[in-house]
C-alpha cells in the first residue's frame, strides 16, 4: 500500500477511535460548550441587551451583534479536548504500542486534529441554532451560516494548536486545563460585545489591533449581511499562522516522543 | 496531653484559632486559589464594563447615575461570587484522608472546623476587595461615606463569602470531592450577573429583572451602593444584614447537617 494511502486510512482509523471516545463523552465533548456559550450570551443579553436601544448601536439588537461571536466562543470554551485525550493516550503508553506497528505516529496527531475541527460543528451549529431562535438575524441565510460554522472550525483548528503544543511540551494535564481561561481577554477585547464607536480610544486600539478581531468581524459581517472579505482574509491568514507555528513546534515534541529510539 | 488538644478542650475559641491558622498555612502555601483567583474576575469585568458599557447609562429606563460610579460597589460584590469556596477544597482532602475520623477522639467539635475555615474564608476575600475597590476609585468609583463606608462594602462582601461558601461546604462533605470550586464555579455567574451588581433593575428584560428582584444577591449589591453613594445607615443595610444572617443560618445548617451525616456513617 502506498505511504500516502496508509497515512490516509491510518489517520481515519485513530479519526474513528477518537469520536468513538468523544460520543460516549458527549456532555463534555458537545453538550457543554453548546450550553456554556449560550449561557453566555443569554446573561449577557438580560444585564447589557438594552445598550442595543441606545444611539448609534448599529443593529436592531443586542443578540444580532453577539450571535457570531456566541457561535466563535463555543470553540474556545470546549478547547483542549482532543489535546488532554493526546495526554491521557501518552499517560497509558498508547503512544508507546504505536511505535511497534508499521504506522506513522504522526496519524495519532491528524487524526485527532480533523476530529477537532469536525467536533467544532456541533457546538458551532447548535449555538448558532439557538440565537436564531433567540431572534438573532441572518441575512445571507444557509451560506451565511454555513460560512460563519465554517470560521468557527478554522478558529478550533489554530486554536487548539496552542493546546496541543501546551500538552505535548508540558505533557501537564494541569498545564492545559490551565490555558481554557486565556480566551476571556481574547474575547473581552474584541469587538465581541459592542462595536469599537462605543469603546474609549485606548479599548478600540486594543480591541483593533486583537487578532482575533478580523475572524470576528467576518463572522458577523457574513450573518448581518454584506461579507467583509477583507476581514475574512486576514483573519484565516492569522488562523494559518498560528497554526502553522503552534504544530509546527508541537510536531517537534511529538517527533521526539514517538520517535524509534 | 499536648498544648493543642488541652487549648481545644478548655476554650472553643482556641481550637477555632487553631483551625484557622490551619487553614491559613494551607491557604499560603498555594495563594492562587485563595487570594488571587476571586479577585481576577472582578478586576477584569472593572477594566472591560467601565470601558465598554457605559453608554448602558444611556439605554431607557436606567436610573443610575454615573456609570462608573454605580458599577463599582456592585462589581466588588463579585469578589465573594467568583473564585468562592476554596476552602471546600481542604474540608474534602480532610475528609479523604481520615482526618476528621481522628478528630473524632479529641474533644473538640468536629463543627470547628468548618466555623474555622469560614472566619478564614471572609478574612481571604480581603486582598481581592481592596484591591477592586482601589481600581474601581481609579477609573471613576466613588465614595461619599469614607472610611466607613468603605468598612461597610468590606464586612458585606466577607458576611456574603461566608454565606455562600456553606454551599460548598455542604457539596464537598457529600462529594468528598477537592475538585468542589471548579465544579460550582458556573453557579456564581448567574447569581453575580441576574442581581443588581450590574446594571440596575428596570433596565433589564422582564425575566432577568424578576430573577435579579428575589437573588438574595441583589440586597447585599444595594446595601454596597447605599454605603458608597448614599446613606451608611440605610434600609438596605437592614435588609442586607437580614438576609446574610438568613442565608449564612441556612447554608450553615446545610454544611453542619451534612457533616454529621457524613460522621455518623463512618
Amino acid at each position: 500500500m502506498p505511504a500516502t494511502r496508509r497515512f490516509v486510512r491510518d489517520t481515519g482509523l485513530v479519526f474513528g477511535r477518537t469520536a468513538k471516545e468523544a460520543i460516549g463523552n458527549a456532555g463534555l465533548a458537545f453538550i457543554a460548550p453548546t450550553l456554556l456559550a449560550v449561557f453566555l450570551i443569554v446573561l449577557f443579553q438580560g444585564v447589557y441587551g438594552r445598550i442595543a436601544d441606545t444611539a448609534g448601536w448599529p443593529t436592531d439588537q443586542f443578540i444580532d451583534w453577539v450571535a457570531p461571536g456566541g457561535v466563535l466562543l463555543s470553540v474556545f470554551v470546549g478547547a483542549g479536548y482532543t489535546a488532554g485525550g493526546l495526554l491521557r493516550d501518552a499517560d497509558s503508553g498508547y503512544l508507546d504500542r504505536i511505535r511497534l506497528l508499521p504506522t506513522n505516529p504522526a496519524t495519532v496527531l491528524a487524526g485527532k486534529v480533523a476530529f477537532e475541527a469536525t467536533r467544532a460543528v456541533v457546538p458551532a451549529t447548535g449555538v448558532l441554532l439557538i440565537a436564531l431562535a433567540l431572534g438573532a438575524d441572518n441575512r445571507n441565510g444557509l451560506a451565511g451560516a454555513l460560512g460563519v460554522v465554517a470560521i468557527a472550525v478554522a478558529l478550533s483548528v489554530a486554536w487548539n494548536g496552542i493546546f496541543y503544543l501546551s500538552a505535548l511540551a508540558t505533557r501537564n494535564h494541569a498545564a492545559v486545563l490551565g490555558l481554557q481561561p486565556l480566551f476571556m481577554p481574547v474575547i473581552m477585547f474584541s469587538t465581541f460585545w459592542v462595536p469599537t464607536t462605543f469603546m474609549p480610544g485606548w479599548y478600540e486600539s486594543v480591541a483593533t489591533w486583537n487578532p482575533f478581531t478580523p475572524t470576528l468581524d467576518a463572522a458577523r459581517s457574513l450573518m448581518l449581511g454584506h461579507p467583509a472579505w477583507g476581514d475574512l482574509g486576514i483573519g484565516l491568514s492569522l488562523l494559518a499562522a498560528l497554526a502553522v507555528v503552534t504544530y509546527g513546534l508541537a510536531s517537534r515534541h511529538y517527533a521526539a516522543a514517538t520517535s524509534a529510539d | 496531653m499536648s498544648p493543642s488538644l488541652r487549648a481545644g478542650s478548655g476554650r472553643p475559641g482556641a481550637a477555632l484559632s487553631l483551625v484557622f491558622r490551619r487553614q491559613a498555612a494551607a491557604a499560603g502555601r498555594d495563594p492562587g486559589p485563595f487570594f488571587v483567583l476571586p479577585a481576577m474576575p472582578a478586576l477584569l469585568m472593572t477594566v472591560v464594563f467601565t470601558a465598554l458599557f457605559e453608554r448602558i447609562s444611556d439605554a431607557p429606563g436606567y436610573e443610575g447615575g454615573d456609570y462608573d460610579a454605580f458599577l463599582i460597589p456592585g462589581v466588588v460584590v463579585l469578589v465573594a461570587l467568583l473564585g468562592a469556596g476554596a476552602t471546600s477544597t481542604n474540608v474534602a482532602a480532610d475528609l479523604r484522608s481520615g482526618y476528621f475520623d481522628r478528630l473524632r477522639l479529641l474533644p473538640p467539635q468536629p463543627v470547628t472546623q468548618l466555623t474555622g475555615r469560614l472566619l478564614f474564608e471572609a478574612a481571604r476575600l480581603l486582598p481581592g476587595t481592596t484591591a477592586v475597590l482601589a481600581l474601581g476609585f481609579l477609573l471613576g468609583g466613588q465614595n461619599h461615606n469614607g472610611l466607613p463606608g468603605l468598612a461597610t462594602v468590606v464586612a458585606l462582601v466577607s458576611l456574603l463569602g461566608v454565606a455562600y461558601s456553606g454551599v460548598f461546604h455542604a457539596v464537598a462533605i457529600r462529594t468528598e470531592d477537592p475538585q468542589t470550586p471548579f465544579q460550582l464555579q458556573p453557579l456564581g455567574l448567574p447569581l453575580a450577573f441576574l442581581s443588581t451588581a450590574l446594571v440596575p433593575l428596570p433596565v433589564m428584560p422582564t425575566w432577568a429583572e424578576t430573577l435579579a428582584r428575589y437573588n438574595p444577591v441583589t440586597p447585599v449589591v444595594d446595601a454596597s451602593r447605599e454605603a458608597l453613594l448614599g446613606d451608611l445607615w440605610s434600609h438596605e443595610l437592614l435588609a442586607a444584614l437580614a438576609v446574610l444572617a438568613g442565608a449564612i443560618a441556612v447554608t450553615q445548617a446545610l454544611a453542619w447537617w451534612a457533616l454529621h451525616s457524613h460522621l455518623a456513617r463512618s
